[in-house]
């Protein structure tokens, strides 16, 4: 389904010239659920990054379902990002100034879409997650784990075929990690999606069908 | 899709509220800019009514005592006077000649009003000889000039600019009708104007004034009453003729009245020095409205920039889940044009109740409206300008890295 051939990317500041990811060749199946480990700054989120076409490779290519798609427009690439893939950050990156359930009609927003229909199926996804209540809460009114759970609804809101998460985790303690942890593979279980999460914790990592390694932007076979 | 938007702005109202201050008094500093401009330009394009070309203004100093004139004295004035106007018409260079009690650019104005079905119409008039019209080129658009077949009369005969005529009589045909002159005489007989020709325009004040009510009565450079009066002479001459004439003039005018002291300056050279007195206080006005101008935009820029870079972050979100480029700026444009919206439709508010109170004395109401229009149009030009740059750099970088941004 996902597929990533000869990647290199290089990020380049001033003087400096980081190689992130060096020849990485991977294949995500449909359905999988696949864990990204390795230390800090080996290159975990340039990689899903660009699985998730938030950015493009120095060199290489990234395929979806077989077609090449690093080189789309940028038009073609927003479709990509809103139909295909939901996003998930360490930082969350919800929208303080926007409720629960604005934040997660953000991705409806882009899709032709009736106001009652978005609305709908934005509580829908926020009751998957367990945050049905906190509908007309700001995030600042909700602890780390439900503000991350608030970020899953809006990365799943629009019924995508991947799932990406950046150390979901990272930013809260163990015990809503789990809570974390048992929402995605609830969703890579029950709705088949497939899902790409990088993490630190081996007991999480444990819990999916592969863990994939990285160190120094390399993999680790 | 708009609703989220404008949710988003309420929800952001003290940092927008901000901006739209900003925007509101910008929006106030360009409308007093463009309206000022506008006044003058407006007056500008407008008819003048007269021409000055080949005229010269001689200023006559008839040495008059300070104190009461003797009859003997006033006699001798007004035979002085008719003689210089005889005299001068013998030369050559003079094609035409009239005594006036002032002259364009002049800086005498001579103010009246009277009372129209119990209201009052004020108006700027002039005592002018029965020449004034040919050598100034006032062109008639109803009626005829006063001149010797009004010597006659029993009445005193006057012409009105259309504007005066407008003004008292409406839509009716004013010629040979008659309204009061200002102050009863002693005996308390009320005098009248008597209509006997409208001309067009009469801007004694020159190409920047604003148009006025305006008479002219007649003088005659021989009648006692209105001898004293005529301080100036204005005269069309030769075309060709050179500034030598000058001293020719007053040496011919000096031969007639002896003690009498004359200052000449062609009516162009008038103007030159009317327009600059007015243009000075302009232009240093104008090179402050410049300064405020630059002090609005870059305000403005530095506030829509700080605004525009400030949700980068946020911008990067929306594209991570499936905004295009498009989509983000119309966002920005769209935000920045509600508030934008706002600010114009307040001050625009403020703005009118100006006319309304008569505050500013002379501006039309188009003057207005073209100068709301102009300024909201420059505000939201200036604007999308100043999102123009911020919003591109929002854009141009990839997702990953606008997330990121600090
Ligand atoms: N935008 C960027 N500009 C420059 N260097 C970057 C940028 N993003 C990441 N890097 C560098 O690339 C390397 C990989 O970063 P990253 O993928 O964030 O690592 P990880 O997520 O595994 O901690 C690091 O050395 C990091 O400093
Ligand atoms: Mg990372």
């Amino acid at each position: 389904m996902i597929r990533l051939e000869g990647i290199e990317k290089v990020y380049r500041t001033e003087r400096i010239e980081t190689v992130a990811l060096a020849d990485i060749n991977l294949e995500v199946r449909e359905g999988e659920f696949v864990s990204v480990m390795g230390p800090s700054g080996c290159g975990k989120s340039t990689l899903l990054n660009l699985i998730g076409l938030l950015d493009t490779p120095t060199s290489g290519s990234v395929h979806l379902d077989g077609t090449r798609i690093d080189s789309y427009q940028d038009k073609a690439l927003a479709r990509m990002r809103n139909r295909q893939i939901g996003f998930v950050f360490q930082t969350f990156h919800l929208i303080a100034d926007l409720s629960v359930v604005d934040n997660v009609e953000i991705p409806l927003l882009y899709r032709r879409m009736a106001a009652s229909e978005r609305r709908r199926r934005a509580i829908e996804a926020l009751d998957r997650v367990g945050l049905a209540s906190r509908v007309h809460h700001f995030p600042t009114q909700l602890s780390g784990g439900q503000q991350q759970r608030v970020a899953i609804a809006r990365a799943i809101v629009g019924n995508p075929r991947i799932l990406l998460a950046d150390e979901p985790t990272g930013n809260l303690d163990s015990q809503m990690g789990h809570e974390i942890m048992a929402i995605l593979k609830e969703l890579n279980s029950e709705l088949q999606t497939t899902v790409v999460m990088v993490t630190h914790d081996a007991r999480l990592a444990e819990q999916t069908t592969r863990i994939l390694r990285l160190i120094d932007g390399r993999q680790v076979n | 899709m708009i609703r989220h938007y404008l949710k988003l702005i309420w929800n952001r109202k003290r940092s927008n509220l901000l901006i739209t201050v900003e925007i509101f008094f910008s929006f106030l500093v360009v409308f007093a800019v463009v309206a000022t401009a506008a006044y003058f330009a407006n007056n500008y394009r407008r008819p003048l009514g007269f021409r000055i070309d080949d005229v010269w203004v001689v200023n006559v100093d008839a040495k008059l005592p300070e104190s009461m004139v003797s009859e003997d004295d006033a006699v001798a004035v007004v035979e002085t006077r008719r003689q210089l106007h005889l005299a001068l018409r013998e030369l050559a260079e003079v094609r035409e000649l009239a005594g006036a009690y002032t002259v364009p650019y002049g800086n005498s104005r001579w103010m009246s009003s009277t009372k129209v079905d119990g209201r009052s119409v004020d108006y700027t008039m002039n005592g002018v000889t029965d020449g004034f019209a040919s050598v100034l080129g006032l062109s008639l658009v109803r009626g005829r000039w006063f001149g010797r077949d009004d010597d006659a009369a029993s009445w005193d005969p006057v012409a009105i600019n259309e504007q005066l005529a407008a003004a008292i009589f409406g839509a009716a045909d004013p010629i040979g009708r008659t309204f009061p002159q200002e102050e009863p005489e002693a005996g308390g007989k009320q005098r009248e104007w008597r209509v006997v020709g409208v001309f067009r325009e009469y801007r004694q004040d020159g190409e920047l004034a604003l148009p006025e009510n305006y008479m002219m009565i007649r003088a005659r450079p021989d009648s006692f009453e209105s001898g004293p009066a005529l301080g100036r002479l204005a005269i069309k001459v030769r075309p060709g003729t050179t500034a030598a004439f000058e001293e020719r003039l007053v040496r011919h005018m000096q031969a007639v009245a002896k003690n009498w002291s004359f200052e000449v300056k062609p009516a162009v050279e008038m103007r030159a020095e009317r327009l600059r007195n007015t243009l000075t206080p302009l232009i240093a006005g104008g090179i402050v409205a410049g300064f405020l101008l630059l002090m609005v935009a870059l305000g403005l820029t530095g506030v829509v920039w700080q605004s525009v870079t400030q949700r980068t972050r946020e911008f990067g979100l929306r594209r991570a889940k499936g905004a295009a480029i498009p989509d983000i700026r119309a966002q920005i444009l769209g935000e920045l044009l509600v508030m934008a919206t706002i600010a114009v439709l307040l001050g625009t508010a403020i703005v009118v109740q100006f006319p309304l109170l008569k505050l500013v004395a002379g501006v039309t109401a188009g003057v207005y409206a073209a100068s709301l229009v102009i300024s909201a149009l420059g505000i939201y030009l200036l604007i999308l300008t100043c999102a123009w740059y911020p919003s591109r750099m929002a854009t141009s970088i990839p997702p990953a890295e606008a997330l990121h941004y600090e």
